[in-house]
């Protein structure tokens, strides 16, 4: 499937000849070897979609790594969905060009993208409610509230007692 | 000969204790609120699990008022130690039900880092943590920068006679005002001051970087918490260098450079004292050995391929050395980028780890004063040495006011100096014992140590038991700096062996 995608990818958009199929980790361990390189990448769109006029970013994760895209604000706008708490983002496809230290971006590591498609769309992941949680909630709490009233006939009890010196 | 702890000095100390835990209850329902407001309702019962035995806790511990409440100095002090392993434990509770933790040890590692606001994480999947977690984390930094201690001085123990010496067992020395309670009132106005502009600051900047406003408030809080008590924890996995901001980094940068400045220095210039900025020794050290770190990294990082321009270099460089120095640990570099840095620039960022900011702040490490007052020490003795027997040579330096150096601080701040190379050192043995090799074991003993939290990748969930054991022990000490700890080794020896 991934064949047919990069071939779909680099026969759609912008030439990347030689585009070497990469993890954000593995980008991310050996970005001596990619430097400046055309690279094709995959992750999970997380966090923010973070939109500055006709620009924008967003960092997409595969788990173990994380890496910046940017690109424009069109390209970026196809996410959807971002990973977060309950929320599974989209996991996109990104050619583009890799930087250990990005000259246009004051030396930070990035991927300026070309092209993006997302593959699979995100969705939510609702949480289950945990009822053995909530039934040892219960318990403590009940606890807690005899403990502070013990506390409190400890302290009726223990009142009067003499002081020593 | 060491007196044998009485049964009054137990109760004394388990009463205290059990105040400090119903108070990390109570803070829990801060996260346990944001848990109700974002709806995550697994995580507000783990709050509830959390408070509620801390609660039990604290009320069994109190169950006796003590005949007397007011502390000996080291009751005090061995107070001051011990509520900071209590609340780890406590603290740590949550976390481990999120599942974000692949064992206890690791959350506990987590709160401790958090606490001694060093910000090395060994949080699963921190990018699917739930909000109220990280609010957690990100609170753990700020009672821990504030100090547990100076928090319960401020709401929970009033009129105690001996509370200097819980102040002066969490590591902080500066009595600014008359009393205790008052210099601990000043230190949170001074930070609820900073809270409203710094969060502020970053809610509009992260605003303008394309966030919606309820994230960008929860960000902007969380950050401004992490870089003010120089924590270093962050809400997502890339840490600063998520917001791809020049000006997310300069606004951070701001905050915790504050943040790593006395105490002691921020009321006088609150109080008009502007020219103390350039006098005091401790800040003229501070900039000295910043720039000294700062050139010997950038030289480093211009020996590198990979840099194309010098203010690419100099970005990066800046902020990282910065970040070590002042003792938060953002980073805006990953760590295996961090990892293939130069020999020279990683020696830069360790040495500026090891130094640390200024005393009474919310920086760890061997911190600027110690520094200044050896070198004037060393200064002095050379001056002895050139100077005619019958001469007699003063050394004068100024630290809030004109002071004449004397043996007992440069004895004092040269000993400190000794205890935190060799618990640097311990850390980079135990991390060559476990197959790390000399540079990267040092750097992340340094980090650990000196409470910053930069990494070059060894700190993750899968390092050895024994190294995350370790780190935590240096993190306490590190945050201690070594007092409560040897009065509390000194207590438990007079408990099994004092008459």
């Amino acid at each position: 499937m991934m064949t047919l995608l990069l071939a779909f990818l680099l026969a759609a958009g912008p030439a990347l000849p030689d585009t070497p199929r990469v993890s954000v980790s593995d980008l991310v361990a050996h970005y001596q070897v990619y430097d400046g390189k055309p690279v094709l990448t995959q992750g999970e769109a997380i966090g923010d979609l973070m939109l500055r006029g006709r620009e924008g970013w967003v960092n997409i994760s595969d788990g173990n790594a994380a890496l910046g895209l940017y690109g424009t604000a069109e390209t970026l706008k196809r996410i959807q969905y971002l990973g977060r708490f309950q929320s599974l983002g989209d996991r996109v496809v990104a050619a583009g060009i890799f930087h250990n230290a990005c000259p246009v971006h004051s030396g930070q590591m990035d991927l300026h993208i070309l092209r993006l498609e997302v593959v699979a769309e995100g969705k939510a992941v609702p949480e289950a409610f945990n009822f053995y949680k909530a039934g040892l909630a219960i318990l403590l709490a009940i606890m807690a509230v005899g403990a502070l009233l013990l506390r409190q006939f400890f302290r009726k009890a223990t009142a009067g007692r003499p002081k020593r010196s | 000969m060491f007196l044998k702890p009485r049964k009054e000095d137990f109760q004394i100390i388990g009463y205290y204790l059990g105040k400090l835990s119903a108070g990390l209850g109570i803070a829990m329902l801060l996260p346990l609120a944001a848990a109700f407001y974002y709806r995550e309702w697994n995580a507000a019962l783990d709050f509830i699990v959390g408070a509620t035995i801390a609660l039990i806790l604290g009320c069994l511990l109190t169950l006796v008022r003590p005949r007397k409440t007011d502390l000996s100095w080291a009751n005090g002090v061995v107070i001051a130690g011990l509520s900071w392993l209590v609340a780890m434990f406590l603290a740590a509770v949550p976390l481990y039900l999120s599942g974000h933790y692949q064992a206890f040890v690791d959350a506990l590692f987590e709160t401790m880092s958090g606490f001694a606001t060093t910000g090395l994480s060994l949080t699963v999947d921190l990018d699917h943590l739930p909000q109220s977690y990280n609010l957690w984390r990100h609170t753990t930094q700020f009672l821990g920068g504030q100090g547990i201690v100076v928090i319960a001085l401020t709401f929970f123990i009033r009129g105690v006679s001996g509370a200097f010496s819980l102040f002066v067992g969490e590591a902080r020395d500066e009595k600014l005002l008359p009393n205790v309670i008052s210099t601990a009132r000043f230190i949170w106005l001074v930070t609820l001051v900073y809270l409203i502009l710094g969060a502020g600051t970053l809610t509009l900047i992260g605003l303008r970087l394309g966030l919606t406003l309820d994230r960008s408030f929860f960000h902007g809080l969380c950050v401004f918490m992490a870089a003010w008590d120089t924590g270093g924890f962050s809400p997502q996995s890339q840490s600063i260098l998520y917001y791809h901001s020049v000006y997310y980094e300069a606004a951070t940068f701001f905050i915790f450079f504050l943040g790593s400045i006395n105490f002691g220095l921020h009321y006088l210039i609150w109080n008009g004292r502007r020219g103390e900025l350039w006098k005091d020794l401790e800040i003229r050290t501070y900039v000295f050995t910043i720039s000294i770190t700062v050139l010997i990294t950038l030289f480093g990082l211009i020996q590198m391929a990979g840099f194309q321009d010098l203010p690419s270099i100099f970005r990066t460089g800046f902020y990282q050395v910065l970040s070590g120095h002042t003792g938060t640990g953002f980073m805006t570099v990953t760590a295996s980028q961090f990892a293939g840095w130069s020999e020279l620039a990683l020696l830069g960022v360790i040495l500026a780890m090891g130094a640390g900011g200024c005393v009474s702040s919310t920086a760890g490490a061997i911190k600027a004063l110690r520094i200044g007052l050896v070198a004037k020490g060393f200064l002095r003795q050379v001056k002895t040495v050139l100077t005619p027997e019958q001469g007699l040579v003063t050394e004068k330096f100024h630290h809030f006011k004109d002071v004449v150096l004397d043996n007992r601080q440069v004895q004092t701040a040269g000993l400190l100096i000794i205890a935190y190379i060799g618990l640097y050192l311990a850390g980079t043995l135990v991390g060559m014992f476990c197959g790390y090799p000399f540079l990267p074991a040092l750097f992340e003993s340094v980090s650990a140590a000196a409470n910053v939290g930069h990494t070059v990748g060894i700190t993750g969930p899968a390092m050895p038991l024994a190294l995350k054991l370790t780190y935590i022990i240096q993190m306490w000490v590190g945050r201690f700096e070594f007092l409560a700890i040897f009065v509390l080794a000194g207590f438990l020896y007079s408990w099994v062996r004092g008459r």
